[in-house]
């Protein structure tokens, strides 16, 4: 009886420790998570954002950025083709 | 080939098709006009390839058509038709002898021009097709009027140098941009029957068509193939190639939304602006500024060698927010031309973005122009 008592305490320290280790691993993996979720929201939004300034650089510079007229000189004044594209 | 005419039926036909005559070709056929006679028709062709004009005429009293042996000639067409146009108001005569030497006699004048075998003359592209719809001339002619000004004039995108031409479910549209500003009108038929189609076709060609379609109801007959147009008026008979490519998508660009909404005199504005342009220089793409301050619109411009001018018209109506922006004044003046001397509708979201123009009754399409940034 005091020898099953004695591995039962045994196993219930290990389970405890299992269940330590568990809820650790279970925190690092949610903060793992979390972080690669915020890096990952954060990532096409700042792609986005800066080729869109790009390309509103591109236009500010004098050049179309517009599908009809792409890349070529602008020498007459704004573009609606490019202004439509910029302000959607 | 002989046949006598009366000099200004002949003069008025070769005015007609003139418009077609190639000017700068290494094809020297181009630059001529082919005349036919047949029985008691005669024709006269034009065609530069891109442009094709046919004007057919048969004899009766006013014109005294007689044609004694049928035949065809090239003739130079800047020496025929000054020749002709010269010449006194009485019956010609034209004859072909030997060698395409061709002799034009009127009462004690003759003249002997060197002409080209009809032979080489270029065919005109042949119609079979089902695409086909009836206009009246004056809406056609409004039409164009309306739209191809603003189509491009530059070669290096020949795409919009066209006129975008639909016909969707009965609606017929005109759409013209250069990038800078657009012009588009729309027409609903309610026998609509044709399946749907578009064509883009050059604007110079459509405004060389403007000029001979006759200001009244006259039933236009306009037929399509995959690369060529056809406009029949009456006995001429005008082709025009059309342009290939994808015209841009332009429903995009018009704005659904606008922050202002002004109401005013088409006349008011037109001439407040055309005095400020007096002040805008060329180099600054005709820049005039307008403030909009209440009911309050005033037009200025100014330049540093010159000096300002400053003229205010006061709108009718006026809805949404105050707001200053400045347009290349040429590009408005033109658009405000399409509309009659009445009240239009001018919608703005603000300096930086394109604004429509818009008549407040009865539709003659819209006119939307892009702002010159102030920096």
């Amino acid at each position: 009886m005091e020898e099953r008592i004695g591995e039962l305490y045994v196993e219930l320290g290990t389970l405890k420790q299992k269940i330590q280790e568990l809820i650790e691993e279970n925190q690092r993996l949610e903060q793992e998570t979390e972080r690669l979720r915020a890096a990952a929201k954060d990532l096409p939004l700042a792609q986005g954002s800066e080729g869109l300034d790009n390309l509103n650089r591109i236009y500010q510079e004098g050049f179309h950025i517009c599908n009809v007229k792409y890349g070529s000189l602008r020498t007459e004044g704004e573009c609606l083709f490019c202004l439509s594209f910029l302000h959607k | 080939m002989r046949f006598s005419i009366q000099q200004p039926a002949l003069l008025h036909m070769l005015q007609v098709v003139s418009k077609a005559v190639a000017v700068r070709t290494p094809k020297q056929v181009l630059t001529g006009i082919l005349l036919e006679a047949d029985d008691n028709t005669l024709t006269t062709t034009a065609y530069d390839l891109e442009l094709g004009i046919q004007d057919t005429i048969h004899s009766d009293d006013t014109n005294q058509l007689d044609v004694s042996t049928p035949g065809s000639i090239v003739l130079p067409a800047r020496y025929l038709s000054e020749v002709i146009r010269k010449l006194p108001s009485d019956n010609v005569s034209i004859s072909v002898n030997n060698n395409y030497m061709t002799s034009i006699q009127c009462g004690q004048v003759e003249f002997h021009l060197h002409g080209i075998d009809a032979e080489e003359f270029p065919k005109l592209p042949e119609f079979q097709s089902d695409t086909q719809i009836q206009l009246q001339s004056e809406l056609l002619n409004d039409f164009i009027r309306s739209t191809t000004f603003a189509a491009s004039n530059s070669e290096v995108r020949p795409i919009l140098t066209g006129t975008h031409i639909q016909y969707t479910d009965g609606t017929l549209n005109f759409t013209a941009t250069d990038g800078l500003r657009l012009a588009t009108r729309s027409t609903t038929f309610d026998d609509a029957d044709t399946h749907n189609w578009t064509a883009i076709i050059p604007s110079k060609s459509l405004s060389e068509l403007s000029r001979l379609l006759p200001d009244n109801d006259t039933v236009i007959d306009v037929q399509l193939t995959d690369s060529h147009s056809l406009f029949v008026i009456g006995e001429t008979y005008f082709y025009t190639r059309l342009i290939d490519g994808t015209y841009p998508d332009t429903s995009r660009i018009i704005p659904k939304v606008q922050r202002t909404e002004i109401r005013v005199n088409v006349k008011s504005i037109a001439s407040a602006i055309d005095r400020a342009a007096l002040i805008a220089r060329d180099r600054d793409n005709h820049m005039v500024r307008l403030e909009v301050q209440g009911q309050k619109m005033t037009f200025s411009s100014s330049s540093p060698e010159i000096g300002n001018v400053s003229e205010s018209v006061e709108a009718s109506q006026k809805e949404g927010d105050d707001f200053q922006i400045a347009f290349n004044a040429k590009y408005v003046l033109d658009a405000l031309a399409v509309f009659d001397n009445t009240d239009v509708l001018i919608r703005f979201n603000g300096s930086n973005q394109p604004f429509t123009i818009q008549q407040v009754d009865g539709d003659v399409g819209l006119q939307l122009i892009s702002p010159v940034l102030m920096r």
